[in-house]
């Protein structure tokens, strides 16, 4: 033995004496070759030649594997990404350079992408919980997951001699084109009942068909263009950080830039004047910068008489019904500051609004969006390069729909009643002649649609791409709701509070593991998304779990799934391309985007150039009989905010470190924002006794929530702040407890069902 | 087998289970070296474990050497898992799971010391003495954070405490190279 111990003073330890890293004794060794191929629990003996000796330090970028990505986030900027991979890791990312909308730049999310494919919590294995919410998982193979599933959906079939049965959600979690096969997944099984509409922006897409027949943007690389542009109700400056280039350009040449908002954002800081706005003020503040229009004779007749319909009309109501003292009182503007913006704004072309998704989310969101629109439509900045009002496009979206679409099998049976469309994304490429529909609940009130449910109640529900317990509304009702359901499968990266509720979760893949392609819903560029790496753990892409869902189906009873069995997720990316994307790109293939992202060859910049509108009369309408069709005033009108329920308004916005309630959860992201907060302006914090960093309860007629104050003026007195799509399992928080689900006015005609008032909730605040 | 060998065996073949008929099977092979407590529920061990290290909610104690040996960073398949890497191909070894599992999740790298003792056995050289204690000394630096990390969480089943304790101890009782006693990551 003790022959041995001395035998064992090596070469190695001679040459690096007594102070060694464990890095320099790596590289001193040299390879004893393959020991004896051992039956051991795991590691194999490697094949001859095969032994591969990785690098670890970073050697130039000639030494990576270089991929393009797309960020599938619900995000303006959906960035073009090029991936760097060594021996199958992925080592980081940065913005593509090709697409001049991200110049090579992403944000700080973006940048963090690595540690999210590589961060340890992610959701590796099917799971199947022992008791719903009781944290008590054991693991189990995918056929056991798919099997389980499968046969609740044979049941289904079986007790209520359709699917509807069974709903799926889903909304934002990956826009990947290729995604929308969870949804033809459900098609390929029958009629089943699906949440429809959105939660993010119907209202305003509705009051933009209505006002001009679609949602249609300038492309937001032509604000370097514009002379005076007023951002209202958006916060590029954390959440389009790309967007902001082109607005200090526009700064640079002179441009003025005004932000609206009720809180002092750091776009807000940016900008040349800011004007703090009575939340859903809009629409009244809109309408008396118009009626001063009107006053000064500084609206553009020439532009309205020949593209504009019910004109006189909405000018006599402005007449009668408006001034800008009124203005004033409704949003807390004052008059001057009206007339002098107003004034300013109408006499520079091109000149234009940015209109967020922020000043919709109320009751009246969408009048007011016509309000804002209308007057953007009389300064006849509409159809101008650098002008518009500028909300969204899907302009870009006209893919095949390949994976989505999926025909039901064969003497299916489902709802007989009228639907409209199935989302915002809905080209009606689905539908066909069947007398069959899919019946469609509104995807804002999950709860409430559940719990009405008969004939058939919903007993499953499918959950992807969507964290329905931090993002929708009414927390509290939503876990009475699910009581009402026998199985629950949430597929997604991350445990988050759906999946504590979820019976079974399935692990999917990330962006990096998988094909598909990417558009925005803001810029005008396509980014292919190549798969980078082999899929982690066992995680599969949504379109490979309806596959394998398939062939589970079909085993057990011949006939009931037609999805595609056997599918190659790169050959279901290619199928969504058509001709009409090749055209409008200018490209020829979907392999032109493995050089780069590419920008859709635009007639110009600006939407609505020719000035030949979407709507029944062609021209922009400030009357429209379709708004009227839908409940609405014809006419551009002002329209009643909601009743304050409770003492303080509660805002609900976006975070920076974070979309939705992705991300947040990363390392990176927690360094900055470790803990949810409520801001408080000092006045209400002193006749609180609240100090900041004090913990508080914030409380409504829905629930409860503790949470730590930050006390700061960016908020106006009467008016709470907290940051949206907070969580984490070890902290209750989550600001869904104290928003309800009241609809905003707009969003069935355009996307299925209405919006969701989420800007309009009110809470009580006192010391915990 | 050594009892080390033999423990090292089983307990890599624990911290590779996928379920409480895999626990149990291991823990009762280690339990004949090692005096344990009784289970009466392997639910309750599987549970606690699946919370620890495999999930679905955010692990409480990531069975990864990189969590404890990278700056505190939570993250996975970072340079000392290349490293690892690197020094499983020195060895002629491979995992199955390349680029799913990554390279230092502890069950690989026990399994790896399994494989060099016990070709050790056969034919001892230098070089291999020198693999085995590069290994030890990798080993001897993360799992005492990993076991420190287990031990601060309330709740953790007693069978998955003694787990630990027993890596702990079969790892320590071990000497090594004095080059590598000092030896930093």
């Amino acid at each position: 033995m003790q022959e041995k111990m001395d035998s064992g003073n090596t070469n190695i330890q001679q040459t690096l004496g007594s102070k060694v890293s464990r890095r320099d004794f790596l590289k001193m060794m040299t390879a004893v070759g393959a020991i004896a191929a051992l039956p051991g629990n795991g590691l194999l003996r490697q094949g001859p030649g095969a032994t591969v000796i990785p690098s670890t330090g970073y050697e130039g970028k000639d030494a990576y594997q270089v991929f393009h990505n797309a960020c599938p986030r619900n995000c303006y900027d959906t960035c073009g990404m090029l991936s760097y991979v060594k021996d199958g890791v992925l080592k980081f990312v940065e913005g593509d350079p090709a697409s001049t909308f991200t110049r090579g730049g992403l944000c700080v999310k973006g940048y963090a992408y690595p540690r999210s494919v590589y961060s340890p919590d992610r959701i590796k294995y099917p799971m199947k919980q022992e008791g719903r919410g009781s944290g008590n998982w054991v693991r189990i193979s995918w056929d056991e997951a798919l099997d389980t599933i499968a046969k609740k959906i044979l049941e289904l079939k079986e007790q209520d001699g359709s699917l509807l049965g069974l709903g799926m959600t889903k909304y934002s979690g990956n826009f990947g084109i290729t995604h929308y096969g969870v949804e033809g997944m459900m098609s390929s099984l029958g009629y089943t009942t699906r949440f429809v509409g959105t939660p993010c922006w119907p209202a305003g897409i509705d009051a933009q068909n209505f006002d001009m027949g679609n949602m249609w943007c300038n492309d937001p690389e032509d604000m370097a263009q514009s002379k005076y542009i007023i951002v209202w109700g958006a916060n590029p400056c954390t959440n389009s950080i790309h967007s902001m280039k082109y607005i200090y350009e526009a700064k640079r040449h002179g441009a003025k830039v005004v932000v609206i908002d009720p809180i002092f954002t750091q776009t807000a800081a940016k900008a040349d004047e800011y004007w703090q706005i009575k939340p859903g003020g809009d629409g009244a503040l809109a309408l008396g910068m118009a009626r001063h229009l009107l006053d000064k004779k500084l609206e553009d007749k020439t532009w309205l008489e020949e593209n504009a319909e019910g004109y006189s009309e909405f000018a006599s109501y402005l007449r009668r019904e408006i001034t800008v003292e009124w203005a004033a009182e409704q949003s807390g503007i004052p008059a001057e500051s009206i007339k002098q913006i107003t004034e300013e704004f109408a006499s520079v072309k091109p000149a234009t609004i940015w209109l967020g998704y922020g000043l919709q989310r109320h009751v009246n969101g969408g009048a007011n969006v016509r309000a804002i629109d209308a007057f953007v439509a009389m300064t006849g900045n509409i159809g101008k390069v650098g002008g518009g009002a500028r909300y969204g496009h899907l302009f870009t979206w006209g893919f095949n729909y390949n994976a989505l679409v999926q025909s039901a099998p064969e003497g299916s049976v489902g709802y007989t009643g009228k639907t409209g469309p199935m989302g915002e994304f809905d080209t009606g490429q689905g539908g066909d002649a069947a007398s069959y529909t899919d019946r469609a609940f509104n995807i804002n009130k999950i709860a409430q649609e559940i719990m009405d449910a008969t004939e058939p109640p919903v007993r499953m529900l499918w959950i992807a791409n969507k964290n329905v317990l931090s993002q929708d509304f009414d927390r509290n009702k939503i876990i009475e709701a699910f009581k009402k359901l026998d199985l629950i499968v949430a597929v997604d990266l991350f445990f988050n509070p759906t999946v504590e509720q979820a019976d079974i979760v399935l692990p999917t893949t990330t962006l990096f593991e998988d094909w598909t392609v990417n558009v925005s819903y803001w810029h005008y560029w396509m980014s292919i998304n190549e798969q980078a790496i082999a899929p982690m753990y066992e995680t599969k892409s949504d379109i490979e779990i309806a596959s394998a869902l398939s062939s589970k189906l079909n085993s057990l009873q011949a006939g009931s799934c037609t999805f595609p069995e056997n599918i190659d997720p790169k050959e279901m990316m290619i199928k969504e391309f058509n001709d009409g994307i090749y055209s409008l790109f200018g490209i020829k293939s979907w392999e032109d985007l493995k050089e780069g992202a590419r920008k859709a060859k635009l007639a110009s910049s600006a939407s609505w150039s020719d000035n030949k509108f979407g709507t029944p009369s062609g021209k922009y309408e400030f009357k429209s009989a379709t708004a009227e069709e839908y409940g609405h005033t014809a006419l551009v009108k002002y329209k009643e905010p909601r009743e304050a329920y409770a003492s303080y308004r509660l805002l609900t916005p976006h975070l920076k470190y974070g979309l939705h309630s992705q991300f947040q959860n990363l390392d990176w992201m927690l360094d900055y924002n470790p803990e949810p907060l409520v801001y408080i302006h000092p006045k209400l914090a002193r006749e609180k006794g609240i100090a900041d960093g004090d913990m508080v309860k914030v409380y409504n007629k829905l629930g409860e929530v503790n949470v730590k104050a930050s006390v700061s003026n960016i908020v106006p007195v009467d008016t709470l702040l907290m940051y949206e799509g907070w969580y984490s399992p070890n902290n209750a928080y989550n600001v869904n407890i104290l928003v309800d689900d009241e609809s905003s006015d707009m969003g069935k005609y355009k996307t299925g069902a209405p919006g969701v008032a989420i800007h309009d909730q009110f809470a009580e605040i006192e010391k915990a | 087998m050594s009892d080390f060998v033999q423990s090292i065996q089983q307990l890599s073949a624990f911290f590779f289970a996928s379920d409480a008929k895999g626990m149990k099977a291991a823990y009762a092979d280690l339990t004949r070296i090692h005096p344990a407590p009784t289970v009466d529920d392997w639910s309750a061990v599987e549970f606690s474990f699946n919370r620890l290290f495999v999930g679905p909610r955010a692990l409480l104690a990531p069975p990864y050497a990189s969590i404890y040996l990278d700056n505190n960073s939570n993250r996975v398949m970072s340079e000392s898992t290349m490293q690892v890497r690197q020094f499983y191909g020195l060895l002629g070894l491979v995992s199955p799971w390349l680029n799913k599992i990554p390279d230092d999740h502890i069950a690989l790298e026990l399994d790896a010391l399994w494989q060099i003792e016990t070709a050790l056995n056969n034919s001892d050289t230098p070089q291999l003495r020198d693999m085995r204690d590069y290994l030890l000394a990798h080993l001897q630096e993360w799992i005492p954070k990993f076991r420190q990390r287990i031990r601060a969480i309330d709740d953790v089943h007693p069978a998955i405490l003694y787990i630990t304790d027993v890596l702990h101890q079969v790892l320590f009782q071990q000497t090594l190279t004095p080059a590598l006693q000092n030896a930093e990551k």
